[in-house]
């Protein structure tokens, strides 16, 4: 069977345009990269792992969500591009804030543009009117998003997702995005760091053998990994990182020097108008010093225009601290994997971030080798998350993934000195079971607290949750021996067994989270985002709408250019593509561009058999309909 | 609970096992029980069974890849209880370990390599004779030596984590 170089350029065959999407009825599970920054989801098909882009043909989308004044939202670049207009109702890098209390996020909270509140036990919320949103809200928000554009490429629903974490993510950050998943009523079938993930992508082919240090700085959160790969078995070695160090902060430091320079200190500013188009200045900024030695911009302050120009050595000495701690997490980790540089094969730079020529430079400088080419910086977590859900479904039994948990967890012991359990870098699954016993006599109830991190003192781990072991029969003191099993399962995520060993009587265990959403509040926040079902439902045919008029659009101007149609039947065919283009352009209302797509659709069919209904339907076919080539057969 | 990791790893209980051996088992075994090769095959009952299993075989390998706490497994297997019973040391070998413990906490990076040197050495030597006292039969001399052994390792570990600062 002969296959031509791009099954895509063949519009005749409606079979196998669609050659690499899995086959009907098969399980199709999604990678999503739920990024700071970004987010964006990947498939595996018959040729590989592949992205799934828009309808415009963008991979990445906005991890923004912003809301209009009449309570509805809107969701990526559309959210995006309202952040100047709205910058009190527009919420971005929420990642920041996942799984973390007000008072860790207080100066945080100063420099975003939308309010950041201490809601229900301490933990953050965000506030848009008088509503409280958790940050797994909006976060679902997110990868509902993801996920309807993902359904559009694929041209069917889908549900079953592998969701990716930053690697340093702590257990409550893993539960918050479990949460986050379900709450977008989706099936998460399995948690995967990102740097792991990204391990995938590259080691996947087979040819890349060796032990690999992955670096992995994104927007928000900076993670190495070291991996050993070897026969479809990746086998993380050690992490390190730091989930509050990324991109953001380097706009931050930017911005206080674009601050100072206007005369203003940086914690003066509380308008969000201001902060927002600062922010957007700043990281504007940044971009350009990745490839310039200098950058500038005017800024009006209310009729006299300054100018601030920034150069890319000072942007690097701003830096520096912060670059240097990413290279001391590389250091640590490379010292827990028992690695020393000379024995790395390959070093992978991941996250948006790792353009920036003195990210490189020190990696470099630290690695002695040159980072691998060929890995999208962008999207290889996406791509890595795609290729752990076919393994999921059983699509690739040959590979093998071997994670560790980032942080050593404990519980509390007397005098306030943390004992630990599980230690970092332990592969996970993995498990400890521990006795306890009672103080006092006829003591039917004993407290656990647990921990997570790697200092000495309750005072210096994070708390991660507290549960009660109840039901232990009354005993003299010391007596009981209640097994305690900890067990961190292959999402990270900490799962806690009781058992009294004399009775045999399982104890009932739930732990209150710390930092995250009780089972009970999950299921009232699923309540809430049925009954927004209807208005969501309403949302994802207009965006679906939406796309279908984009594709229609390109196809027919592209179609219209190869043809030979008599003028006015091109320009009746034009002025309706026109009127599409316009609305879609405008965003107006969803009744009108239906309208006019049908008409659209109208014009077209009496056409319908030559050439610009074959391109047109090809168009609506391919997944990027930009790219549309001119094939022979169009001729 | 089954505690005994060569059992869990399907490999005869031996000090000086072959370590290719201990990583084609262990890879072999996690691609037969890993949660991610049953996401969708098994019920959860099945998946709580494979998750324990899962965890077993990497707590077991984590065991055995050490030399000590392999032979401290090796020990428990063949005398339970035996280390329990032997954890009092003689106070020359615990001024002598505080006095290594000391050096460690204010080693400068000129003297580090040096010292890691010294205490593998230290590692190497109660190696040998743990290996001994098991070969010979000699239980309590084993936990002596293992238990002594753990001031070293922790000294190895401490050198260790000081490297990079």
């Amino acid at each position: 069977m002969t296959h031509p170089a791009d099954p895509d350029s063949s519009p005749r065959d409606a079979t196998q345009k669609r050659a690499d999407e899995p086959a009907r009825g098969a399980r199709v599970v999604l990678g999503i990269d739920l990024g700071t920054t970004n987010s964006l989801a990947a498939i595996v098909g018959r040729k590989g792992a592949r992205v799934l882009r828009a309808a415009d043909g963008a991979a990445l989308v906005p991890s923004v969500v912003s809301f209009d004044n009449d309570g509805s939202l809107v969701v990526g670049s559309a959210a995006k591009a309202r952040a100047l207009d709205a910058p009190d109702r527009t919420v971005y890098s929420v990642k920041r804030l996942i799984g973390r209390s007000g008072a860790e996020l207080r100066d945080e909270a100063r420099r975003l543009a939308y309010p950041v509140v201490e809601g229900e036990r301490g933990l953050a919320r965000i506030r848009i009117d008088d509503r409280d949103w958790s940050p797994e809200e909006i976060s679902a928000r997110i990868l509902m998003h993801v996920r309807d554009i993902a359904a559009g490429a694929l041209g069917r629903e889908v549900s079953d997702v592998v969701v990716t974490v930053p690697a340093y993510f702590d257990d409550a950050q893993r539960q918050a995005t479990r949460h986050a998943a379900e709450l977008a009523g989706l099936n998460c079938l399995r948690i995967v760091n990102e740097p792991t993930a990204a391990s995938l992508a590259f080691g996947i082919d087979g040819t890349r053998d060796g032990t690999v240090l992955v670096y992995d700085l994104g927007g928000g959160t900076f993670d190495v990994s070291i991996l050993r790969i070897a026969d479809g078995v990746f086998r993380v070695l050690a992490t390190a990182g730091d989930t509050h160090l990324g991109g953001d902060d380097f706009d931050a430091l930017i911005a206080r020097d674009l601050l100072e320079h206007l005369g203003h200190d940086a914690g003066d500013v509380v308008d969000p108008y201001v902060r927002q188009a600062i922010r957007k200045s700043a990281e504007g900024l940044k971009v350009q010093l990745s490839t310039a030695d200098s950058a500038e911009l005017s800024v009006d302050t209310g009729g006299a225009e300054r100018r601030f120009s920034i150069t890319r050595a000072r942007f690097e000495e701003l830096i520096a601290p912060l670059v240097e701690r990413t290279i001391d997490c590389c250091r640590s980790a490379l010292r827990d994997a028992g690695i020393a540089t000379a024995e790395l094969d390959a070093v992978v730079l991941v996250g948006g971030s790792t353009r920036i020529p003195l990210v490189r430079r020190s990696v470099v400088e630290l690695t002695g080798q040159q980072p691998q080419e060929g890995v999208d910086p962008d999207l290889a977590v996406a791509l890595g998350a795609a290729i752990q859900a076919d393994v999921l479904t059983g699509g690739n039994r040959a590979v093998l993934l071997l994670d560790v948990v980032p942080l050593s967890l404990g519980i509390e012991t007397m005098g306030g000195v943390v004992s630990k359990l599980i230690l970092r870098n332990a592969t996970i699954p993995t498990s400890v079971t521990e006795e306890f016993s009672t103080q006092v006599d006829n003591q039917t109830a004993v407290d656990i607290n647990i921990y997570q991190g790697e200092r000495e003192r309750v005072a210096d781990c994070r708390k991660l949750g507290a549960f009660r072991l109840r039901g232990i029969p009354p005993m003299p003191a010391g007596l009981p021996r209640i097994a305690v099993t900890f067990l961190v399962d292959a999402d990270g995520v900490l799962r806690v067994r009781a058992r009294e060993q004399r009775t045999g009587i399982e104890a009932s265990i739930q732990v209150v989270p710390s930092f995250g959403l009780t089972t009970d509040e999950v299921n009232r926040m699923m309540r809430e985002s049925i009954e927004h079902a209807i208005d969501d439902m309403h949302e994802r045919e207009a965006i679906e709408l939406r796309n279908k008029a984009q594709a229609m659009v390109r196809g027919t101007r592209a179609a219209l250019d190869l043809a030979d149609l008599p003028p006015d039947q091109t320009w009746t065919i034009r002025k309706a593509a026109q009127r599409v283009a316009t609305l879609l352009a405008a965003n107006g209302s969803t009744d009108a561009l239906r309208a006019a797509v049908d008409e659209l659709s109208k014009r077209t069919a009496q056409v319908a058999d030559d050439v610009v209904g074959a391109a047109v339907r090809k168009a609506l076919a391919a997944e990027r309909p930009a790219a549309l080539p001119p094939t022979e057969d169009a001729r | 609970m089954s505690s005994d990791p060569f059992r869990t790893l399907g490999l005869a209980p031996d000090l000086h096992l072959d370590r290719g051996e201990l990583e084609r088992r262990y890879v072999e075994l996690s691609r037969a029980s890993h949660p991610d090769h049953h996401a969708l095959d098994a019920d959860a009952a099945r998946l709580s069974e494979l998750l324990d299993r899962s965890a077993a075989i990497n707590d077991a390998y984590r065991t055995l890849a050490d030399r000590f706490r392999r032979a401290e497994a090796l020990l428990e297997l063949r005398a339970p209880g035996t280390l329990d019973a032997h954890k009092q040391l003689d106070p020359d070998f615990l001024l002598a370990a505080m006095e290594l413990a000391e050096r460690v906490a204010t080693v400068g990076d000129a003297g580090r390599t040096a010292l890691a040197a010294e205490v593998d050495a230290l590692l190497d030597a109660d190696f040998a004779a743990i290996a001994a006292a098991l070969d010979a039969g000699d239980h309590g001399g084993a936990a002596t030596r293992l238990h002594q052994s753990r001031y070293h390792r922790k000294a190895r570990s401490d050198l260790r984590s000081g490297d990079s600062r």
